[in-house]
Order: C-alpha cells, then structure tokens, then sequence
C-alpha cells in the first residue's frame, strides 16, 4: 500500500475537529501534566544550584602556630597542593586576619579597642574540588609541625551533606513518580477517546485497512494533541518566568546565594525544548499503545 | 470460491460447539442462502471467512487462499477480496454515505481519480445518488443498508458475504435489498447470504444450506427455507 501523508494528515485534523471534546481533554491532560513536570523541574534546577553553592561553601581551615617557620609553612602549602582532592590553597596571614576582623566588626569599634595587639593566628584555607572529602583532608593533615588547629565546622558538615542528600533523593522519587503519573493519565485519556472510537477501527480492519493505516491518523492526531498540549504549558511556563524572575532574584540575593542566572535561563529554555519533543512523543506513543488491542479484529 | 473441510468451532466458555465438522462447497459465480435458527452457527461461519475469528479445527479456503494458516500480515489483503454487508449496517458515523464507499477504496490505496467516478457509480447502482452527502443517521435502515452494500461491492470483490443482511428492514425494504444482492451475482460476483428470512429465501429460489445447531442438515439447489426449521 502506498504511503498517502496528505491523506492521514487530512484525516488527523478532521477527527481532532470532529471529536473536539475528547481532544481537547487529551490536549489539557497533556498541557497540565507537562506543565506540573516544568514546573518541578525549575524548581530542582534553582534547588540544585543552591546546594551545590551551599555544599562549595564547605571548607577547612587550618590555623597555624605563631612559632611556625616560613619553610614549614610552604612546605605543608605544597603538599596540600598536590593532593587530588584539593582545588586551592590561600595563605592568610596574622595581618590579613586582623583586617578581616576589623571589616566584620566595622559597627562595634568597642570590641576592637579592647584587644591587645594581634591576638589571630596566621591560617591556610583550602578548598575543595569535592566538599564531601572535607573530612578525610582534615584528618590526613592533622599534626605537620606548622599547624596548631584544623577547622572544618565538624558536625554541622556532616548534617548538611545528610540534608543535600535526602533533598536530591526525594527529587529523583518524585520526578519518577510524576513521570509515571503523568503517562498513565495521558494515556488513559487517549484510551478513552479511542475506545469511543473503537466501532470506526473494527470497521476499517473489516473493509481490509492494514494496521499501519488505521494507526498513522491516530498517531498523527496523538502528536498534534501531545503539541498543542506542551504548547500551552510552556507557555505558562515562559509568562511565569517573565513575570516572577526580579522576585526570585531578590529573594535569592537577599539570602545571599549567588545563583548563576544565565546559565539557569540556558536549562530553562532547554527545558522547554524538551516539554515540546515530550508532548509529541507522548501523544503519538500513548495513541499506538492505546491503538494495539482494537487492532486485534 | 469457498471450500470448507471439516470445520468446527468452540467458542471459550461453550461446551457445544457453534460449528460441528462442517464440510461445504461454494463455487465461482454462486448465490447462496446459509439459513438456520438464531444460534445455528450462520454468523460463525461468515466470520471464519474473513478471519475475524480462526476454527477450532478444519480446513478453510477462499478463492484458493488457506485461510486458517494466512499471516496476519495478509489478512487485509483477504478481505480486500471480501465484501461485508451486516445487519447492522457498520457505516461510520462521522462520514457521508459518499464518504464511506469511497473510504472502503481509501483503504486499499486507490487513486482519487478512480474513487471520484467509481463511487458515485456504485451509490447510483444501489439507488442512492440523492443521498451520497447524507449522514447514516440521516438515513433509513433500508438507506443505510444499501450504502453498506455500495461500500461492500464498490471495489468489485469477487465474494461477497451478508450477514442477517436484512434483520432490521421490513419485508418490502428486504425484498428490494435482495433484487440488488441478485443484480450484483448476475455480474458474476459470489454472493454468500446468511438469514434467517423465510420471506426471501423462498421469493428466491436459489441454493440453500441448513445449519442446525452448528452441522449442515440440508443443501439444496433451488431451495425453500423449509417447513421444520
């Protein structure tokens, strides 16, 4: 049998507008449950990018004895260098401390006169390619001859890696069953809207259709409802992105996380790229297998 | 045209078979009346023949096809060969009476050309050229059975099979559809009927075979429904 497109297009559109009400039920059940997943998945994109800062945060800091010597000092800063574990490694000297202080306690000049002289010690901040290996470092490093005290906020790390690692989880959990969710009620929708049809397939296989020409209008039909649907949810999508980014760039700069906005803005519009392929994939998947037990006449 | 050859059928959750070893043969160019009461196996045997459903047992040909053993990749290749009447009707609601004669040739992939003249051709010959924009729910039993029949017969097939073609028409209605079910035999189609109308059976005198609970009790040429079914 010749392969007709115009012909199955054609029978698409007239089906889609001859059974408007159970089209327009598939093209909202789509668009909702679409847009619910972008949603969501906004939100564990910005949610992720505020752990991983959070999570870079994390650091040690090794303060060392005044009586250090210089080549002591350097020699441990090599060393720390050189481990695979480490990104970078910053000198603070006593008088580098005494500045920070001061900036800190700008408000309370009291408290700065009270001091005698430089009481800070001299430190060595190292960060960390991988946060979560805070604690073997800081052990690793306990007792070179130039360090008097290894701090690395023990107790509080731990509860937040513990934290960040039950936010992630339940973020794959939820995204599956949303996912499942999702598919289910699509295609229960598109099963309904063949199963009143289900009199116009027996009829076609008794007048000798092959399955693939009963199948490409529903197929084209399920892409052109799934379309239409991921249409409409990223188009709420985008109208809530333009209307609400000033508040959520405040909000995040007031609680002092420097979230990267142009690289967001670039998963953002992937995302929507993705809904679209999704809703058509959905729509043409969901109307084959919801196809497959009337084609058996 | 058909050959039967020992044909039986059980349906799932019967005990008595609806077809009972049925050996029957139809020839090229026959009319043929299948009649017998409600239950006697008539739609079952219809049914085998366009395989909607396989036998239990036997063998089933249709013009020289081995119907039982036809991939089911060719099944509409069979039935293309097919023309289907029932009795009811099976017109698709959301198409004219011209759209579904010519989606019966949609089907099978013939040219817009050919269903531009042939279809108006074959709704003429049924009598309905009047009514080829009407719906089926615009349209008598006895109107919607001969769009049946156009869209049935519309690509020539050389067997065509009706199935209690006339139960829901009255008697006057009946008569006509079958002088057309005749015509279409004359041109040299088969023509395989199964009723249980006594009215047309004896009006038309043609080949009768009597199904009693699923087994051929009678075939006769020239035949009458018969006084003891």
């Amino acid at each position: 049998m010749r392969i007709r497109p115009l012909y199955f297009i054609g029978e698409a559109l007239a089906s889609f507008r001859k059974n408007w009400v159970m089209s327009i039920a598939a093209v909202s059940t789509v668009a909702l449950t679409l847009f619910i997943i972008g949603m969501f998945t906004i939100v564990a994109f910005i949610l992720s990018s505020v752990i991983k800062i959070q999570e870079s945060k994390v650091e040690i800091v090794a303060f060392l004895k005044d009586s250090a010597k210089p080549e002591d000092i350097q020699s441990t800063q090599n060393e720390l260098v050189s481990w695979p574990e480490v990104a970078n490694v910053r000198y603070i000297s006593k008088e580098q401390a005494l500045e920070r202080l001061k900036e800190e306690l700008k408000g309370q000049p009291e408290m700065l006169d009270a001091m005698s002289g430089n009481p800070l010690p001299a430190s060595l901040e190292i960060s960390l390619k991988n946060p979560r290996a805070v604690k073997t470092v800081a052990k690793r490093l306990d007792g070179r001859a130039a360090i008097e005290e290894i701090k690395y906020g023990e107790g509080v790390v731990e509860k937040l890696f513990v934290v960040t690692k039950v936010i992630r989880w339940a973020g794959v959990i939820f995204a599956f069953l949303l996912c499942f969710a999702s598919l289910v009620l699509i295609v229960n929708t598109i099963r309904l809207a063949i199963f009143a049809r289900r009199k116009e397939v027996a009829i076609m296989k008794l007048v000798g259709a092959s399955n693939w020409f009963v199948r490409w209008p529903f197929i084209l039909e399920g892409i052109l409802q799934g379309l239409i649907g991921s249409l409409l949810a990223i188009g709420v999508l985008y109208l809530i992105k333009v209307f609400s980014l000033e508040s959520v760039m405040q909000f995040f700069r007031w609680l002092r996380v420097p979230l990267n906005y142009p690289q967001l803005t670039q998963q953002f519009y992937l995302l929507l790229g993705y809904l679209i392929l999704a809703g058509a994939v959905i729509g043409a998947l969901g109307s084959a297998v919801a196809l497959r037990r009337y084609l058996r006449v | 045209m058909i050959k039967m050859r020992g044909v039986t059928k059980i349906y799932e959750q019967h005990d008595k078979p609806a077809l009972d070893n049925v050996d029957v043969d139809i020839e090229k160019g026959e009319f043929v009346f299948v009649v017998g009461p409600s239950g006697s196996g008539k739609t079952t045997f219809i049914r085998l023949l366009i395989k909607e459903i396989l036998p239990t047992k036997g063998e089933i040909f249709v013009a020289g096809q081995d119907v039982v053993h036809l991939r089911s990749r060719k099944v509409p290749l069979l039935r293309r060969n097919i023309g289907c009447v029932f009795q009811d009707f099976k017109l698709l609601p959301n198409k004219t009476a011209y759209e579904n004669v010519a989606f019966a040739l949609d089907v099978i992939g013939r040219p817009e050309r050919v269903i531009r003249s042939q279809t108006p051709e074959v709704l003429k010959l049924v009598g309905l050229e009047k009514k080829m924009n009407s719906y089926p729910d615009e349209l008598s039993g006895g109107e919607q059975q001969r769009v049946s029949l156009a869209r049935a017969f519309v690509n020539r097939p050389p067997l065509l099979l009706a199935d209690e073609p006339t139960g829901n028409l009255d008697p006057a209605i009946s008569r006509e559809l079958i002088s057309l079910l005749d015509r279409i035999n004359r041109t040299g189609t088969t023509v395989v009927v199964a009723t249980h109308d006594r009215e047309i059976v004896n009006f038309m005198r043609k080949r009768v075979v009597a199904l009693e609970e699923g087994k051929v009790v009678r075939d006769q040429l020239r035949g009458v429904y018969g006084h003891e079914d």
